[in-house]
């Protein structure tokens, strides 16, 4: 019983951030301070007992006063920034796509539901500044929050096209993503399959272009979602042209170019279990709507996620070539054991001075895959933003 | 969870906070009755806590911006394009995800040849619009 009490409590600091806030001392304690209160009786279901007493436990621990207390301090406020974010992250996957985000954000993704930290900012002066309500629970804020985002969001499409024009950078960023296979595609289109070589520098030219064009005063006065993917497209379309013209300049025998597959290139590309849409990573999946970089419990979590689980589509490349390397890395940071242990386990009986010097080498590796790792993901983060 | 074990991607949702309240108990009432889930999700906790001690990374500027500060100051385009030129003649199969259904699209288009508008642009290709968005690109503005 104490086991899974403890887990609802971690989960609360998890959701809420408690402790980050300082109301927390550890999910143990308030475990075992709340059993101590609140009796568990083992005939009653753990969601009833849940709801029973998580209610009271905040009421007797003063979460209300906290609030009040806290309210003006930078951790509680970047707390509720993080709960906000979280509740919009639900609403994207639980609300029907806007037409703004079919023409302005990626797959799986929203400029409709996008919290800048400027708009946030604004929505905590206007109201929490005065606040006269009581949150009881943590659950109470999360609810008023969630209130409060009803009357902001989904944003219109005139306040997203007036974030383009001013340039706010994360709205360009989804942008920015959305317009990337669209380049590739049209690369592509012109130049076969060694597209790739210079689709990317296509993209972040048109990138380029595209936000001077839509920032500038020379912008048409009435832009919408639709009319900004066309420039987009306009430019890129111009951009193919020149390659066109350059090619001919530079006595390229068109006719040797590569327009369309071959066979043999019709079987690399599509009856290859790698080119399986299913596993098209960067139209699936978008660390922009599934790990908030600002969110250290999304960015930790994700990375235990991705290397923990074998099937997550990132895990091999997270982990390519280090499999060995990883399973002592669990032995020693899951189940605790010393890194002697695992040389026994791996060596059998050595002696005192081998044994020391094995030790050695092997808290070295580890640190080296862990430091590895780590680079890896935070690389992939930005690969697939 | 119809009984049984929570998939992966259902803990992975739970440790990273992106489960609703509703689905949340309901993920900590298996956790109750199952010591296995409960090990995982204890282990999964302990491998992030240990990984991440002493950790603190800071936000970094973001691709794009890089990108876009990078190439504003590139000699762009006849660089770029010429390297291209070279490059694209080699048959290179590095397979990019997103161009194989992008194909696809372009393969049907030839049969189908269908109107296309885009605002003020030509009707060339792009039919990746049609695709993705439908009769909105074909009414012309
Ligand atoms: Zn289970």
């Amino acid at each position: 019983m104490k086991r899974i009490i403890e887990e609802i409590f971690t989960k609360e600091n998890e959701r809420y951030n408690l402790r980050g806030l300082g109301f927390f001392k550890t999910p143990e304690h308030e475990a075992a301070l709340c059993l101590k209160e609140f009796p568990f009786d083992p005939l009653e279901s753990l969601s009833s007992y849940r709801e029973r007493i998580l209610d009271k436990y905040y009421r007797l621990r003063g979460f209300s006063l906290f609030c009040r207390e806290h309210i003006r301090d930078e951790m509680f406020e970047k707390g509720i920034f993080i709960i906000m974010k979280r509740e919009l992250v639900q609403r994207i996957k639980g609300s029907k796509r806007t037409d703004t985000d079919k023409y302005l954000a990626p797959e799986n993704d929203s400029v409709s539901f996008l919290l800048t930290e400027k708009q946030f900012q604004e929505i905590y002066a206007l109201n929490f500044g005065c606040i006269r309500a009581t949150f009881n629970t943590p659950e109470e804020l999360r609810q008023y929050c969630d209130s409060l985002l009803n009357t902001y969001f989904p944003l219109e499409e005139k306040s997203v096209i007036s974030e383009f024009i001013n340039n706010t950078t994360p709205f360009w960023e989804k942008f920015y993503i959305k317009i990337r296979p669209i380049c590739s595609a049209i690369c592509f289109r012109m130049s076969g399959a060694g597209f790739q070589n210079f689709a990317d520098d296509f993209w972040s030219d048109t990138c380029v272009v595209i936000n001077r064009f839509i920032t500038s005063e020379s912008r048409p006065s009435n832009l919408n979602a639709r009319s900004i993917i066309s420039y987009a497209v306009g430019i890129l379309k111009n951009k193919n042209r020149e390659l066109g013209r350059l090619r001919r300049k530079a006595n390229i025998d068109i006719d040797n170019l590569k327009y369309k597959l071959t066979d043999e290139d019709e079987e690399l590309f599509f009856n290859n279990p790698a080119t399986l849409s299913s596993n098209f990573k960067s139209h699936d999946f978008h660390f922009s709507t599934n790990i908030d970089i600002q969110d250290q419990y999304a960015v930790r979590g994700y990375f235990v996620v991705i290397l923990y689980n074998e099937e997550h589509p990132l895990h091999n490349e997270l982990t390519e070539g280090l499999q060995d390397k990883i399973a002592n890395l669990f032995l020693h940071y899951i189940d605790g054991i010393s890194y002697e242990e695992i040389v026994h386990r791996n060596k059998g009986d050595i002696t005192e001075k081998e044994m020391a010097k094995e030790a050695a080498r092997l808290r070295q590796e580890i640190k080296r895959v862990k430091e590895t790792l780590l680079k890896r993901y935070y690389k992939l983060m930005e690969k697939y933003r | 969870m119809n009984g049984g074990h929570p998939n992966m991607e259902k803990i992975s949702d739970y440790l990273t906070n992106r489960l609703s309240i509703e689905e949340e108990i309901s993920v900590q009432e298996h956790l109750h009755s199952c010591s296995e889930c409960m090990e995982k999700v204890r282990r999964m906790r302990s491998l992030r806590d240990s990984i991440f001690d002493g950790q603190d990374k800071t936000e970094e500027e973001s691709t794009f911006i890089r990108i876009v500060k990078s190439t504003a100051f590139k000699a762009a385009a006849a660089v770029i394009i010429l390297a291209g030129i070279t490059l694209f003649i080699r048959e290179s199969l590095r397979t990019t995800e997103e161009v194989t259904i992008q194909y696809q699209i372009f393969q049907e288009r030839e049969q189908i040849d269908p109107p296309l508008y885009i605002d003020t642009f030509s009707t060339e290709d792009s039919l990746y619009y049609i695709e993705q968005y439908g009769e909105d690109f074909e009414e012309g503005k």
